[in-house]
């Protein structure tokens, strides 16, 4: 028995450009018409992409690795000619009527969206501290606290006891509006080459190989006609910035600026 | 210029998944699993990020020895070189 079979969308793009997208590594990709829109998609079984089926995959590392790829690399081909929004991994419908519907739905906003993205690359910009103590580049810094660990040096024993809480207390908040402020410096740095921009959560807790622990990080959308400048503004933060290594790679395709609310919620959530 | 070294892999991978399963758009309609699934399995794998040995080897079986061209754009080593890909 043949297995019910569904639609995978990598991406949305314009139709008036679609005609001249060639998509030579991939030849299982087709466009599916919706008006002005066409999503980049893939016949695949449904029962792989299905709730059960993922959960039951969920363990399995190679597969979603190989996946992720490979939704990773159509998209990046795609990218390359045209603008294109991703589709988050996973989005696979019954039917293409199904896909229709859901991009007329959000027609405009796409539209709108896929003009922001004319001509851009996104750009990873990630912030690492140093390793090595920061107490003395923030005691530098900050008269008070540097009074307080005077204080605390010259102190008994018993006074020791009292101020320590309060030191290590004021210090860590120190350290963090340093790190706070030298990695906006960083990043900010960057943003006039810019057309949009994002501040993220640092993810890793954990420290790099190298000892370096993730501070910041931003998604940026640049020109392609602005990335040489872009890059070499990188460069020279990196040069001129002490205590940190400003990190960037790409181009990407716009997965950072892809999302948007949908007209839908818009009105269920005002 | 530097060599990409394992670790640099790791983290591009890593950097990879972050954008393609953490991130793009969602049109809503009739689609077949729940975004909450996607992000579920993302949260998994990253979890990874703590076994990097384990990620490593689950990067090269999936790749099936074709190096990681799909997984590294440009990165750029301190001295601000580009570090190319193997």
């Amino acid at each position: 028995m043949e297995a019910e079979q569904g639609i995978y969308v990598y991406g949305i793009g314009r139709a008036s450009d679609s005609a001249a997208i060639v998509i030579g590594g991939h030849p299982e990709i087709y466009q599916i018409d919706a008006g002005e829109l066409v999503a980049y998609a893939r016949i695949v079984a449904l029962s792989d992409y299905s709730e059960e089926a993922l959960k039951k995959r969920a363990d399995d590392q190679a597969w979603l690795i190989a996946e992720a790829q490979q939704h990773h690399a159509v998209i990046a081909e795609v990218h390359q000619q045209t603008p294109m929004l991703p589709a988050k991994f996973g989005s696979a419908y019954a039917t293409e009527d199904d896909v229709r519907n859901a991009l007329e739905q959000s027609k405009q906003t796409i539209l709108e969206r896929l003009r922001t993205l004319e001509g851009c690359d996104e750009w990873a910009a990630y912030v690492y501290l140093e390793e090595g103590d920061l107490s003395q580049v923030v005691l530098a810094r900050d008269s008070e606290l540097k009074d307080l660990a005077a204080e605390f040096e010259g102190a008994s024993e018993g006074r020791k006891y009292m101020l320590r809480q309060r030191l290590q207390s004021r210090m860590k908040d120190a350290i963090e509006r340093y790190e706070t402020e030298i990695s906006q410096q960083a990043l900010n740095a960057l943003r006039p080459l810019t057309a949009d921009f994002q501040f993220e959560p640092p993810r890793d807790a954990e420290a790099t190989p190298e000892g370096e622990i993730e501070i910041a990080r931003a998604s940026m959308l640049v020109r392609r006609d602005q990335a040489e400048q872009f890059i070499s503004q990188a460069e020279q933060t990196n040069q001129s910035i002490g205590k940190i290594w400003l990190k960037i790679t790409g181009p990407w395709p716009a997965y950072s600026f892809a999302q948007f609310e949908t007209e839908e919620e818009s009105i269920r959530y005002g | 210029m530097d060599e990409l070294s394992p670790q640099s892999r790791d983290i591009a991978l890593v950097e990879l998944l972050d954008r393609v399963l953490d991130k793009g758009v969602i049109i809503s309609g009739d689609i077949t699993i729940s975004v909450a699934d996607v992000d579920l399995i993302y949260l998994g794998l990253r979890v990874l990020l703590t076994t990097p040995d384990k990620l490593e080897s689950q990067a090269r079986r999936s790749t099936d020895g074709e190096g990681s061209d799909d997984l590294v754009l440009r990165v750029r080593d301190r001295a601000g070189n580009d570090i190319p890909p193997e």
